[in-house]
């Protein structure tokens, strides 16, 4: 195998062929730092680039493996973070000026327990400001789409989804309180789950909503999904609201076909009028695979869905200016106008309304268990339109209707999961005849990560999509 | 009873009548409140929404930016016209949770 090679492989493979000595740590490491210096610059994914640690991170697994030491299914894979995790002397930025100076003493669990499985951090990824969207001028470069440099990679775990279909890291973690994680995933046809609130730790996770945020793994592929999410997820007594539960090995239903599975098309967003033809197209053609695959395919209700939007924003934006009040306060002239209208805006809304939010995400919930117990996967468009241009996203709002059109539609897709504290999960399901990705979401019920990547897992093996690679990154 | 508790301000001295209002409140009973509380409210109505959001940042705390105002007054507006829609909900029985119980589907 070549050096040239080794970015294109799956995380799982490239663990593979480091256990069975076909390539060394540090020839993997060396070849990512190589894409990385060669298209990082245009791309923008990092915000910090750890060469020399990473270089020194492998160098000691190299003697490792050649110790015939133990290495599990992630040993010497080098990942990137969403740069919202606290990393132990290391700068982290939550892409925000306020925070240019931060170097965390402490790493956060996820990051920890990322090392714990030998994997090899490459560096920290850019991001919306301090994990919003909108950003208008982001201080270390736009992310750019590498499907398409003129269009967003989504927000915000931005430099995840850009790293990851440029082939910049093996696997990333990023972060998810709306669709973060999935929103990326889809624009840039790589896998993104948002796992059941409190089974990943959120400790040393920068917070952007205290009771929505959850760590997303990102990957190019389900498998590398599934061993990532086993890596990270677990109890921690350092954040309080993690579950105890046992954590499974999330690959056990691979290989499976999916007789038995019960899988429900949301008809509320199905039938959404601002849904993108091809996009629409797309979703059913993927429902019929999953049919063809043994699954019984039904169609589900779930009204509430409609307002999720807006429910989601009454809650996470509300929340977010109060994690945020301190900034507000004192600091605000040093953020991105776009974050600091939407924070300041959020600040003023009175208790009652976000009250009533709240109550309104309880009875989504509701509505969400209620079709769960009709079917065991539910199924939707992971965005109702492929990614939109940059200048789309970041241009001033120009009264209250634009806002709405442009802030409150699109969050109803992914936010629904967030609200209802459920597991979902992002797949590339095809592309526009422009040959822009489009995602397909996967959603399921409390703790059923194991069905969701699996039935996730079952359509991509049926499927071409994740094979494809973006135009000029083949290097 | 929130903006009584406020100093004079933008929005109170806009009423012209801060002093005598502020007065009445504290001398004269619940009825007087409530008609202060319809003079202020009055006095908002009358406020540009611009002035008006001004006003509500700086008794919540928040400081604006001078030329961001409107801005921050659409997304307010945008916010809350949004939020309205659930109004339309039977939410009576209902009891906010931050964080749900751990259960199956």
């Amino acid at each position: 195998m070549t050096r040239h090679e080794i970015p294109w492989l799956s995380a799982a493979e490239t663990a593979v062929a480091i256990k069975m000595k076909q390539v060394s740590p540090v020839e993997v490491v060396q070849a990512y730092l190589d894409r990385i210096e060669r298209f990082d610059g245009q791309l923008h994914a990092y915000i910090t680039i750890m060469r020399d640690a990473a270089l020194a991170a492998a160098r000691q697994a190299e003697q490792t493996v050649l110790r015939g030491g133990d290495v599990g299914p992630l040993f010497g894979v080098p990942m990137a973070v969403k740069d919202q995790f606290w990393t132990r002397g290391i700068l982290t930025t939550n892409g925000s000026r306020v925070y240019r100076d931060f170097v965390p003493d402490a790493d956060a669990t996820v990051i920890a327990r990322l090392q714990q499985a030998g994997t090899i951090l490459l560096g920290k990824l850019n991001l919306s400001e301090l994990a919003m969207g909108g950003t208008q001028e982001p201080p270390w470069g736009i992310p750019r789409n590498p499907w398409d440099l003129e269009r967003t990679p989504g927000e915000s775990s931005s430099g995840s989804g850009v790293a990851l279909a440029a082939h910049l890291c093996a696997a990333s973690v990023g972060e998810d309180t709306g669709g973060s994680g999935r929103g990326p995933a889809s624009y840039c046809s790589a896998v993104g789950l948002r796992p059941t609130f409190t089974r990943v730790s959120r400790y040393g996770m920068t917070p952007m909503c205290w009771y929505l945020d959850t760590a997303a793994p990102m990957t190019k592929t389900v498998q590398d999904c599934a061993l990532v999410l086993g890596a990270i997820a677990g109890y921690d007594p350092r954040d309080p609201f993690t579950s105890r539960r046992p954590v499974p090995d999330y690959t056990t239903r691979f290989g499976r076909d999916l007789r038995g599975v019960r899988i429900g098309l949301i008809r509320e967003l199905d039938e959404d009028a601002g849904m993108h033809p091809e996009v629409k197209q797309a979703v059913h053609k993927a429902v019929e695979v999953l049919r063809q695959q043994g699954a019984e395919v039904h169609e589900v209700s779930i009204p509430l869905v409609a307002l999720a939007g807006a429910i989601f924003v009454g809650v996470a934006d509300t929340e977010g200016a109060g994690a945020r009040d301190d900034i507000l306060r004192t600091r605000a002239a040093e953020l991105d106008r776009a974050s600091r209208t939407r924070l300041q805006a959020a600040a003023l809304v009175p208790a009652k309304v976000y009250n009533r939010a709240l109550k309104a995400r309880v009875l989504l919930r509701q509505q969400f268990l209620e079709a769960l117990r009709q079917v065991d996967v539910l199924v939707s468009a992971t965005a109702p339109a492929p990614p939109p241009k940059h200048t789309a996203l970041t241009a001033p709002f120009v009264d209250a209707d634009d806002v709405r059109s442009r802030f409150f539609f699109r969050r109803a897709y992914t936010g629904c999961y967030a609200l209802t504290a459920l597991p979902a999960i992002s797949i590339p399901c095809g592309f526009t005849t422009d040959n822009l990705p489009i995602g397909l979401q996967l959603g399921a019920g409390p703790f059923a990560e194991e069905l969701l990547l699996g039935v996730a897992h079952a359509y991509e093996q049926a499927t071409p999509w994740h094979t494809r690679r973006a135009p000029g990154i083949e290097g | 009873m929130l903006y009584a508790r406020y100093p004079p301000s933008s929005l109170t001295r806009s009423l012209g009548s801060f002093d005598a209002a502020e007065s009445r409140v504290y001398h004269s009973g619940l009825g007087i409140v409530h008609r202060y509380m319809l003079t202020v409210q009055e006095g908002i109505m009358a406020l540009s929404k611009a002035e008006w959001c001004r006003e509500l940042a700086r008794l919540v705390g928040i400081p604006l930016m001078e030329g961001e105002v409107a801005e921050v007054a659409e997304r307010f507006e945008s916010l809350m016209r949004e939020l309205e829609r659930l109004t339309q909900l039977d939410l009576a029985h209902i009891q906010p949770v931050l964080v749900f119980p751990e259960e199956e589907a």
